[in-house]
């Protein structure tokens, strides 16, 4: 026991993706995701969606005896909205699963200058 | 000690308050020491050793939400679970001149406050507009509600429509409330079992015990007459 992983968890307004790796982030242990919990597509990126997959990514975690992670979320960034609500109940729910983590790290992409935003000059139009 | 973010100057005073009381409250809500720079307005933290992570990851965004301008008690609202920070950026819709950012400004707050409070009670968020930047503190729908009416009046709409539109959202998500439970459906069967192994009952065990019979098969020839013997009774069920 006592082995340490590495949570990337990707939020977005539609979707929560969540995605175990080993230290080095090349071998996937396991992944989980929004749309293997609910039924209905716009409940994907709820926050019970993110929750309920924590859960579940907990119970995958401590099968394969993982009980440490490091949490990497992001949102997705670049010229779009960088946080989606989520990455926070999903990490609320790994501790009360009994996950420990170690250590958080926001990796959004962050633009350094980039490309117009979607959208065009009168925004989105309905 | 870690460092957090930085603020600017002019809101340092109000982080720390009198007499450091604005501190102190923030460090007894969240159980951490606060180290704050008062000349360059950098902002580092001492974490306890049993830190919750979610603290981790909400108090830069209260630090970073008091120093957009929103009053400190409002911006302990972040410390609980169900409240989420946003933060537009007037410059990215109106571009860089001041007097664009300043109509804007003063579209978002309206006359007296009148816009800005209106949003604020309709979705029971936090707004505050200070310099460039706008700061929305709410609950998942609240939010989702007024950020829409907030990039509404940004991207130009009047501010009949937007709050039209407001009130429609408020109304239809009051329904839905009243109506049915939020979250009825989701996986009852989780992983691997698929509908027709429920079907058929003792399918999954039958069939892992035939794979234990191939592998043994593979390794040691001599079991095999009790295996076929085995799988015959098992294709007759």
């Amino acid at each position: 026991m006592g082995r340490k992983a590495v949570l990337h968890i990707f939020t977005t307004y539609n979707n929560v993706l969540m995605t175990a790796t080993d230290l080095t982030g090349a071998e996937t242990i396991g992944k989980v995701s929004g749309g293997m919990i609910t039924k209905k597509g716009s409940d994907k990126s709820s926050q019970f969606a993110a929750m309920r997959s924590a859960e579940r990514m907990a119970e995958l975690l401590f099968e394969k005896e993982f009980d440490q992670v490091i949490v990497k979320y992001r949102g997705a960034g670049g010229n779009r909205s960088p946080n989606a609500p989520g990455a926070t109940a999903a990490i609320r729910a790994l501790t009360r699963a009994g996950v420990q983590v170690s250590r958080i790290e926001d990796v959004t992409p962050i633009p350094t200058d980039g490309t117009k935003k979607k959208g065009g000059r009168r925004g989105r139009r309905v | 000690m870690e460092s957090l973010t930085r603020i600017p100057k002019e809101r340092i005073a109000v982080l720390i308050g009198k007499g450091g009381e604005t501190r102190k409250s923030i460090e007894e809500a969240s159980g951490v020491k606060l180290h704050i720079d008062s000349t360059t307005g950098e902002v580092s933290v001492d974490w306890p050793t049993d830190v919750d992570p979610v603290l981790r990851l909400k108090l830069p965004d209260i630090i970073r939400a008091i120093g957009r301008g929103l009053a400190p008690n409002r911006a302990l609202r972040l410390i609980g679970d169900d409240a989420f920070l946003r933060i537009y950026d007037i410059r990215e819709w109106v571009g860089r001149k001041g007097n664009h950012t300043r109509r804007m400004r003063s579209r978002l707050i309206g006359r007296d406050g009148r816009i800005r409070s209106l949003i604020e009670s309709f979705t029971g968020t936090e707004i505050a507009i200070h310099g460039s930047t706008v700061v929305v503190i709410g609950d998942e729908l609240g939010l989702m509600t007024a950020c829409t009416a907030i990039e509404g009046l940004l991207d130009g709409a009047e501010h009949s429509t937007v709050i039209r539109g407001m009130e429609r959202d408020v109304r239809r998500r009051r329904i839905e409330d009243r109506s049915l439970d939020s979250y009825q459906v989701k996986d009852a069967t989780t992983n691997t079992a698929t509908e027709f192994e429920d079907l058929v009952p003792r399918l999954a065990e039958i069939r892992n015990r035939r794979k234990n019979i191939d592998t043994q098969e593979l390794t040691e020839d001599i079991g095999t007459t009790e295996a076929d013997h085995d799988t015959g009774a098992h294709s007759e069920e």
